[in-house]
């Protein structure tokens, strides 16, 4: 993380709705990204479990929900998160993917992480700060692809 | 002479279904059936199309999902030898191979009864009707992700899928490039399906040499038709190359083909590649000469 990171961080999580509890049943992303925007890099296991529901929601479903169920049943009339949401969660993203920019990604879920970020980006047009998030984006995907094992 | 073993291959129509087929008989085995799935251009689960209409499905599938192969290689004759000197170090004679793939390839050529089944999908309830009366214990996948329940839970059956990846460590989609760029080496296993993706029992699984095939500046084309190439001749010939050396050939007991429980609490599911992710894995895999 660099200063800059540091700062869009800071604007980002600024702008995060109230987390209102979620349906029963149901998993709010507002509130995973808002738990997860104060944190650092995700810990194999449940934080990374929580992370991994966000990259599948973008990569799989081309769009991130409000609230999603933990069955993962997926539900095209559901609720979209909120512009401001779905920043946080690209935000999560690229804080996740920094160990990739380093070569410190053994297992690649570093690089999966950019990769979520990199489509979320490229989805939602009106991203909050979302030129801050691209050149956030773009220099880890330069460092992460110097850095990778097939590069090396 | 060739053995014929309990295993029937559930045709999908492309690459990997006659790669599987092909490398088959170079290692003298015959499959005791082959089923080969038929888009049904009714697509109804009640009328379904027979006879002369099913031949001119066959014939109108064939050329569709082989076209991508066939133009490549008609088009693109460095990628291709690109392509065969790189698959040289994992594989033997992959062009001949190729050229088996798609060149006057025939499915009644292998020695195995050939069923025709006019099918919507994987989904289709003829498909699973057509499988439960073939009496298949051992079913070779040919298609991509997952296979449905109502299919897997027949009494006695196994299915057998390959996967681009080493399993435990690398699951879901875009595997082989996701090996090259986090593992820089592609890993291959084969595993017996579940309902859910990538996580049944592994009958082997292990990591290749690494691979690369490098190309003239002159002589690259864009990412499409590199990405296309690579499930056209790559995936395929690595996947049936595995699974016939190293789980089909030395399998004497196939009631009984040994098979360890995967480690879920480890490994990465990854899914499929943004554009730019993708063209710097391309660019690993088909590095410039």
């Amino acid at each position: 993380m660099t200063a800059e990171t540091d700062e869009i961080t800071a604007q980002i999580a600024a702008l995060q709705p109230a987390t209102a509890a979620a349906a029963e049943g149901q998993i709010s992303s507002a509130a995973v990204v808002s738990a997860r925007l104060g944190e650092g890099v995700a810990a194999p296991g449940p934080e990374r479990d929580e992370i991994n529901e966000l990259c599948r929601q973008i990569d799989v479903f081309k769009r991130l929900q409000a609230d999603y169920s933990a069955d993962w049943k997926p539900d095209k009339e559901a609720p979209l998160a909120a512009p401001e949401v779905v920043a946080g969660a690209t935000c999560v993203l690229l804080i996740n993917a920094e160990p990739a920019t380093t070569g410190n990604d053994p297992d690649g879920w570093s690089l999966k992480c950019l990769n979520s970020a990199l489509k979320a980006i490229d989805q939602n047009e009106q991203l909050p700060l979302r030129a801050e998030l691209n050149a956030w984006a773009q220099s880890s995907f330069t460092a992460a692809v110097a850095n990778s094992a097939g590069a090396r | 002479m060739s053995r014929q073993i309990p295993l029937t291959v559930l045709a999908w129509e492309g690459p990997q279904a006659r790669a599987y087929l092909v490398r088959m008989k170079r290692a003298g085995i015959t499959p005791e059936r082959i089923i080969l799935m038929i888009k049904d251009p009714r697509n109804s689960p009640l009328a379904k199309v027979t006879g002369r209409g099913l031949a001119k499905a066959e014939k109108a599938q064939e050329r569709a999902h082989n076209f991508h192969p066939h133009r490549t290689r008609a088009s693109n004759p460095q990628l291709m030898a690109a392509i065969t000197n790189g698959l040289a170090g994992q594989l033997e004679d992959p062009a001949g191979l190729i050229s088996e793939i798609f060149d006057s390839f025939s499915y009644d050529d292998f020695g195995a009864p050939v069923e025709r089944v006019a099918v919507s999908g994987y989904r289709d309830p003829a498909l699973r009707e057509a499988i439960a009366a073939s009496g298949a214990e051992l079913l070779l996948f040919s298609g991509g992700g997952i296979m449905p329940a109502e299919i897997l839970e027949l009494p006695g059956l196994r299915v057998i899928h390959v996967h681009t990846g080493f399993l435990p460590d690398v699951r879901g989609a875009d595997v082989l490039l996701w090996s090259l760029m986090v593992r820089g080496r592609p890993g291959v296993s084969a595993f017996l399906m579940t309902p859910r993706l990538d996580d049944g029992d592994l009958l082997g699984a292990t990591e290749l040499p690494p691979l690369a095939i490098p190309l003239a500046a002159a002589d690259r084309p864009d990412d499409d038709t590199l990405y296309r190439s690579l499930f056209s001749f790559i995936d395929p010939l690595i996947r049936a190359e595995f699974v016939i050396s190293q789980v089909l050939e030395p399998a004497s007991d196939f009631a009984a083909l040994p098979a360890t429980a995967q480690d879920l609490n480890v490994g990465v599911t990854f899914h499929f590649m943004a554009p730019q992710l993708r063209s710097a894995a391309l660019a690993q895999l088909f590095p410039t000469a």
